[in-house]
C-alpha cells in the first residue's frame, strides 16, 4: 500500500519549510514538488493556460514514486542551474541548487538499487549478465 | 537523458525528463502532435539552434545558457517521441489509413520520423545563426514564443488528460526559456554586443 512508504505530505511541509529559507533571492523559488508538476521553479514565471489545473503526478507504486524523486529533484537542480547561468553570484541559489544535486544523488542510489541501471556508471553494469538493456525504456511508459 | 548537471560530454540517462504515459491510442493527435518533434517550432529545431549558436556567444553566460536549454530540449525531443510511440503504438494499416496516416504508413511504416503536422520532413532551414549575440537571441526569443503558441493551439485540439499534462508542462518550459533569454538579451544589448567593433 502506498501509505506504507510514503509520508507524502510531511515530506512536502520539510520541503516548504527548507525552502523558505532562501526568499533572499532575487527570484524566489518554489519547492521541487510544485516546480517539478508544473515544469517551473519561478514563482514570477508561472502562468497557467485558460483554465486548465497543474496535473498532480500520483505514482501507483514504489517505483513510479522512486522515479518520481529523481525527476523532481532533477528537475529542481536544472532549472536553478539556468537561472545561476544568467546570475551566477546568487550565493542562496547556489546552495539550494547542490542541496537538490544531492537529493537527487540519493534518489539515483535508491532508485538504481531497487530497479535497474539509470545512468551508465550504475554500479549494476559491473555484473553478468549485461543489465543495461534489461529493462523497460524511458519511451515505454508505466502503464 | 541526462540532467545530473556534471557532463562533460552528452550523457544518455534511461529516464524522461517528466513521465509520458498515454494509455490510449489516438493515430490523429500523433499526426498533429508530430510537429513539436520536427516543424518549424518543433524540439528538435530548438536543440539545434541553441547547439549550434553557443560557440560565438560574447561571454560564459551565453556559453552556458544556450549550452544548456539547448540540451533540456533534447530531453523534450524525447518526451514528443515517447507521446508519438505511445499514440501510435501497434497501429494496423488500416487504423493508420482512418486516420490518414497512409502515406506516412507507405513510407516509414510504424516508425518514427520528424515531419511538421503536414507531414513535411523537418529541415535545417527552421533555424538560423548570425554571429551576432543580440540577434540571436532575439530569434530564439522568438522561438519560445512560438513554440509556446503551437503547444497552446496542441492543448486546444485534445480531452485526453494523459496528453495535456506533458503539453502544459512542455508550454511551462518554453515561458522559463524565454524569460531568460531575455534578461540575457537585454544584458547584450546594454553591453553593446550588436555593435561591431
Amino acid at each position: 500500500m502506498m501509505n506504507d512508504y510514503i509520508d507524502y505530505y510531511g515530506y512536502i511541509n520539510n520541503l516548504n519549510q527548507m525552502n523558505n529559507q532562501v526568499q533572499n533571492s532575487p527570484k524566489s523559488f518554489t519547492e521541487p514538488y510544485t516546480g517539478f508538476i508544473r515544469g517551473n521553479m519561478f514563482d514570477k514565471l508561472y502562468s497557467n493556460y485558460k483554465n486548465y489545473k497543474i496535473q498532480e503526478l500520483n505514482p501507483s507504486n514504489e517505483k513510479e514514486y522512486a522515479k518520481m524523486l529523481l525527476q523532481m529533484y532533477a528537475f529542481a537542480a536544472h532549472d536553478l542551474g539556468l537561472y545561476l547561468d544568467v546570475y551566477p553570484n546568487d550565493t542562496n541559489a547556489i546552495k539550494q541548487r547542490y542541496e537538490y544535486v544531492r537529493m537527487y544523488n540519493e534518489a539515483l542510489r535508491q532508485y538504481e538499487t531497487n530497479y535497474g541501471p539509470i545512468t551508465k556508471s550504475s554500479a549494476l553494469l559491473d555484473k553478468t549478465p549485461w543489465a543495461w538493456d534489461s529493462k523497460k525504456w524511458p519511451w515505454e511508459g508505466m502503464k | 537523458m541526462a540532467m545530473g548537471g556534471d557532463e562533460i560530454m552528452w550523457k544518455y540517462e534511461k529516464s524522461l525528463q517528466y513521465p509520458i504515459n498515454i494509455k490510449k491510442r489516438d493515430l490523429k493527435l500523433a499526426k498533429i502532435i508530430v510537429t513539436q518533434y520536427g516543424g518549424s517550432q518543433g524540439e528538435l529545431g530548438a536543440a539545434l539552434r541553441y547547439l549550434n549558436q553557443r560557440y560565438t556567444m560574447p561571454d560564459e553566460k551565453g556559453k552556458a545558457l544556450l549550452t544548456d536549454i539547448g540540451t533540456e530540449e533534447l530531453n523534450h525531443v524525447e518526451m514528443i517521441s515517447s507521446m508519438l510511440y505511445q499514440l501510435t503504438k501497434d497501429a494496423t494499416p488500416e487504423e493508420m489509413k482512418r486516420a490518414g496516416l497512409e502515406s506516412h504508413y507507405a513510407e516509414h511504416n510504424n516508425a518514427l520520423y520528424p515531419t511538421d503536422a503536414n507531414g513535411v520532413p523537418f529541415t535545417i532551414t527552421y533555424i538560423s545563426t548570425t554571429g551576432d549575440p543580440v540577434a540571436d537571441l532575439m530569434e530564439d526569443m522568438a522561438a519560445e514564443q512560438k513554440a509556446r503558441a503551437v503547444y497552446e493551439n496542441l492543448i486546444d485540439l485534445t480531452d485526453d488528460p494523459d496528453v495535456i499534462g506533458p503539453l502544459l508542462w512542455l508550454r511551462q518550459r518554453e515561458i522559463v526559456h524565454f524569460s531568460l533569454f531575455k534578461e540575457l538579451y537585454e544584458e547584450y544589448l546594454k553591453k553593446g554586443y550588436n555593435q561591431k567593433k
